[in-house]
């Protein structure tokens, strides 16, 4: 069953095509809250969220193609939102075990598992030192892979400054992520 | 063979690509002229440069001398190359320096494994009971999906037109509309037969000119009331003829409809004993048999 049939039964009031839909979509939705807020409780409840407002607003995507931009956006702002009443950005922080559960690696065997996942919670680390905007451009074209010109209008900033924008933060974060793996190589061995 | 021809062969005498006839030539000029001789000299000294080992740090000696170093422009276009979206020479020229700079080839390696790993991260598993709890939460705030308001009027629509009063309900409302906007039709005929109880008490010829006028007007015994009281009682006699000859004509016409309808009556009670009675000879002609063995 393509997304166009789900949308459709979604619409009719169908509860199983709903729970199909947020079966397929939770995962992503799950990963925007949580790079935005970077606390899995916080970002539990507003994929929640999410999900109660894409519902209520379903009749309102009328081209079931452009659904998943619809989502994202929907998703994102509900997370500037929620930032945005916070008063502040969230700091930068350092996962923890159980928070970096997610972040397991699917290698072969375990020294791959380790090497990867080492790996990825240290990109990880380097997106939540970002500033603001630059970890919003990665999160958007990096991370959920939108097009420049979703970017654009998402953001409401013009076509060229994303695309610079872009470049700007690929390399602000491979400069962190030099800087991060450097110290982690400097660090004695246990 | 003059010092141009011999300046035009130098590389490939030296690379060892030159004919017998030409090396010869070029043997017997370098014994004739000094500085061309100086000249050979100095160029094998060149070609063989390259192979001498180089300072490691001379590229970027030269460069802090003169142009500063490349790293800056270098660093505008390493994520069109890592992406592959640089021209060829420019590719070439970002390669040499890649090669010559610890730096950004860190940077490279860097944004590869970034381009690798971050759509990884685009996908995280929010737990088992995560569509549960957003099922819930959906229910609970709304059973059906909100729809635009069109088709919910519609929809009322038919759910009131389809209720078994809603024609009595409409002319009630009808009616109240009605009452508000016209008054109420009866309050007249209220008052008349008010007046004309009052006049009945006090024992006075009873007509319409003096139902409808005022009593002072009727008790004035000016000539143009007067005879306006006399018209108007003369209308009222003829309209009272006219009124007892349609109701004569109306009570013959009911007389006559109710002696119809008692005839038919009447014929409509004989008629089962009729009917039983053609059934009777149709019996008796479909079976005689019958009527013989009884």
């Amino acid at each position: 069953m393509d997304l166009s049939e789900i949308l459709q039964s979604c619409r009719g009031g169908d509860e199983l095509a709903w729970e199909a839909l947020v079966t397929r979509h939770q995962a992503r939705v799950y990963a925007i809250a949580y790079h935005y807020v970077g606390n899995a409780e916080d970002a539990r409840d507003l994929a929640q969220e999410v999900f109660v407002r894409i519902y209520q607003n379903l009749h309102l995507c009328a081209d079931d193609q452009m659904f998943v931009p619809w989502m994202i956006r929907i998703a994102r702002n509900i997370c500037v939102d929620q930032l945005r009443r916070r008063k502040a950005r969230p700091p930068s922080q350092d996962i923890d075990a159980a928070e970096a559960g997610y972040l397991q690696a699917g290698g072969r065997n375990p020294e791959e598992q380790w090497a990867e996942s080492s790996k990825k919670r240290m990109v990880y680390r380097a997106v939540r030192e970002l500033t603001d905007l630059n970890r919003e451009i990665i999160l958007l074209k990096e991370i959920l892979g939108l097009s420049l010109e979703e970017i654009s209008s998402m953001l409401q900033v013009p076509l060229g400054t994303v695309k610079s924008r872009s470049n700007r933060a690929r390399l602000e974060l491979a400069r962190k992520l030099v800087a991060l793996s450097g110290s982690y190589n400097d660090e004695p061995a246990t | 063979m003059n010092c141009s021809a011999f300046e035009i062969r130098i590389e490939r005498l030296h690379k060892g690509l030159l004919t017998p006839a030409e090396r010869q030539e070029v043997e017997g000029h370098l014994k004739l002229c000094s500085s061309c001789r100086e000249l050979a000299r100095l160029a094998s000294v060149d070609f063989e440069a390259p192979l001498l080992r180089q300072p490691h740090d001379l590229t970027r000696s030269i460069l802090e001398r003169t142009s500063g170093p490349a790293c800056g422009r270098a660093q505008e276009h390493l994520c069109e190359f890592v992406d592959g979206n640089l021209e060829n020479d420019y590719e070439e020229i970002l390669s040499l320096h890649l090669e010559g700079c610890s730096g950004c080839s860190a940077l490279v390696d860097s944004l590869r494994e970034l381009k690798d790993i971050l759509p990884q991260l685009g996908e995280i598993d929010p737990g088992l009971t995560f569509s549960f709890r957003v099922l819930r939460a959906t229910s609970r705030q709304l059973v059906k999906p909100r729809v635009s308001l069109w088709p919910r009027v519609q929809r009322w629509w038919l759910r009131l037109i389809q209720r078994p009063r809603f024609s009595l309900e409409a002319a009630y409302l009808g009616t109240i509309l009605l009452v508000c906007v016209f008054g109420n039709p009866l309050t007249a005929v209220q008052e008349l037969s008010l007046r004309a109880a009052a006049l009945h008490k006090s024992e006075r010829v009873v007509s319409l000119p003096s139902l409808a006028l005022p009593g002072s007007l009727m008790s004035s015994d000016t000539g143009v009331l007067k005879s306006t009281r006399e018209f108007a009682e003369d209308l009222s006699r003829r309209q009272e003829g006219l009124a007892k000859s349609a109701v004569g004509t109306f009570e013959r016409g009911f007389r006559s409809l109710q002696g119809f309808v008692q005839a038919e009556f009447r014929s409509a009670r004989s008629l089962p004993s009729r009917a039983a009675h053609v059934l009777a000879e149709a019996w008796t002609a479909l079976f005689p048999k019958s009527k013989s063995a009884r």
